[in-house]
């Protein structure tokens, strides 16, 4: 697990194998207007220890972003076992896939995702994201732009 | 010899050279008479099956329902032809079996009522249709394996293609200085063959899918969907200062995403092969012995007659106009799916005066479903 930058405000997860799509996640989203801190998991299991593990005092994540062709416990695996959790099962996912054309595909299977995002994650696609599900937006905090 | 004497040993002849199995069973299954055909067809010695029970030539697990058909056949007493029934399992008198169709017909023969059978052994018919269809089902395994290959590989190429687009737009996002501007060059190269290689790789993936999906046949409009791909396409059309026009459209039996997907591949192609002048693109429509016929005419740089076949295949595009437009999927994709439909798809041009792509569709009945 690799720590945001301690802000204390409610974090982004990012589970993601791939590590240049992690990095490039970061180094995108460090570069943006997202003020919330992210934390990033390779594994499915990983995730789901840090947040079974979570402090009752603790924000839960403001969203999931969630890579669907994990390793080990896949995103599928995961993101069933994070909707029938009470503790887990509100926090929104954003499913991450490697071609717009999977979209299509992955709707008719009926996934409990709130939406979907192309791979590589920006800000830009994002906030897009989040223009498009309220749910998403109402957890994303944006650093005031500096003039 | 007597005259009854004559006709009876004419008789005798006459059924010994039948070309086929004979057999004359009376109730109760016992065979009055067979043929020679017919003794050596089971392997019994000349005279050996007259007065046995016609049991005895079906396999020993079926004897007793074979009985029991008999006797309910004995008592419809119809006929039943050769080609219309069924293949069913008979045995010879070694024990080994052979598929056989079997013609039934119920008869008086000397005041007794009998059922005369021919015999076929289609063995080989058996042989060649099972060995047909175990060649159908391995194809379809083949194909269904290279479409999981495709895709997988697809979207195993994207990560490692992310990486490379990915990492030189940080490193050009980091690089800002004078001294740095012709490894800026160099990355922005770098950057582009990763995206034009992207757009390789899902369009391979497309026509993976666009050749796998099962498809989800109803009633589309053709104009609506030809107004969202022109609506997709906009900047494009913007950008060139294309005139798109269309006749009137019908509504068609289709896959709404696979036709929009094929008026996209044809339009962009329309698009991109342009000539000097603003192109101008017409959907033609007319109807033709059962089948819709569209035709998109351009008046871009058209297609030599040599390659009318080719460019219908995977990366079997002409020269681009322009570095990296040329992905050689699109008209791959628009064949697969037009064959998908029950349709075809071919090109006329002339060089240099544009070219026209016609495909058609089968006027489907809304009820029926896909052949």
């Amino acid at each position: 697990m690799t720590a945001g930058n301690g802000t204390g405000f409610a974090p982004v997860v990012l589970v993601e194998d791939s590590p240049s799509d992690r990095e490039l996640a970061c180094e995108a989203l460090a570069a943006g207007r997202l003020a919330n801190p992210l934390l990033t998991f390779v594994s499915g299991e990983e995730a789901l220890a840090a947040l079974a593990a979570r402090s009752p005092g603790e924000a839960p994540p403001v969203l999931i972003l969630l890579d669907l062709n994990l390793p080990g416990m896949s995103g599928r695996e995961l993101l069933e076992v994070l909707r029938r959790t009470p503790s887990l099962a509100a926090i929104p996912v954003v499913a991450l896939t490697s071609c717009d054309d999977d979209h299509d595909f992955l709707r008719g299977e009926g996934l409990p995702v709130d939406a979907y995002l192309t791979k590589p994650v920006t800000p830009a696609r994002l906030f897009a994201a989040a223009a498009r599900v309220e749910r998403l937006a109402s957890g994303l905090l944006t650093r005031p732009r500096v003039r | 010899m007597s005259g009854t004497a004559r006709e009876q040993a004419l008789t005798t002849a006459v059924l010994a050279a039948v070309p086929g199995a004979l057999l004359v069973v009376a109730r109760g299954g016992v065979i009055r008479f067979c043929n020679r055909a017919a003794e050596s067809l089971f392997g019994y010695d000349s005279g050996a099956l007259a007065g046995e029970s016609v049991d005895q030539l079906v396999p020993a697990a079926l004897r007793e329902s074979h009985a029991r058909l008999r006797a309910a056949f004995a008592g419809q007493a119809r006929e039943r032809t050769m080609g219309g029934g069924l293949v069913v399992a008979a045995r010879r008198h070694d024990g080994s079996e052979f598929p056989a169709m079997i013609a039934l017909k119920p008869a008086m023969l000397a005041g007794e009522s009998v059922i005369t059978a021919l015999v076929r052994d289609v063995s080989e018919g058996v042989e060649s249709e099972q060995a047909m269809r175990g060649y159908a089902d391995s194809l379809s395994r083949a194909n269904a394996e290279l479409e999981r290959f495709a895709a997988a590989a697809a979207h195993d190429m994207n990560e490692p293609l992310r990486a490379i687009a990915g990492y030189c737009a940080l490193a050009l996002d980091h690089s800002a200085g004078p001294t740095d501007a012709q490894v800026r060059r160099w990355l922005e190269q770098a950057r582009d063959g990763a995206t034009r290689l992207r757009a390789v790789v899902d369009g391979l993936l497309r026509h993976a899918r666009s050749a796998g999906a099962a498809l989800a046949v109803e009633p589309v409009a053709a104009d609506a969907a030809f107004a969202n791909v022109r609506s997709d396409l906009e900047l494009l059309i913007a950008q060139s200062a294309a005139r798109v026009t269309h006749d009137p459209l019908p509504t068609v039996q289709a896959d709404p995403a696979l036709l929009e997907q094929l008026l996209r591949n044809l339009l962009a192609n329309a698009l991109q092969y342009r000539g000097e002048a603003a192109p101008v693109i017409h959907l033609a429509y007319r109807r033709h012995a059962g089948h819709h016929v569209f035709a998109l005419s351009d008046n871009g740089i058209g297609i030599e007659a040599d390659a009318h076949q080719r460019i219908f295949e995977i990366f079997g595009t002409l020269p681009a106009r322009s570095p990296g437009t040329g992905v050689g999927i699109g008209l791959a994709v628009c064949k697969t799916i037009v064959a998908r439909h029950g349709g075809e798809i071919w090109v006329s041009s002339v060089p240099g005066a544009g070219a026209t792509f016609h495909f058609t569709l089968p006027v489907r009945d809304a009820a029926r479903p896909e052949p």
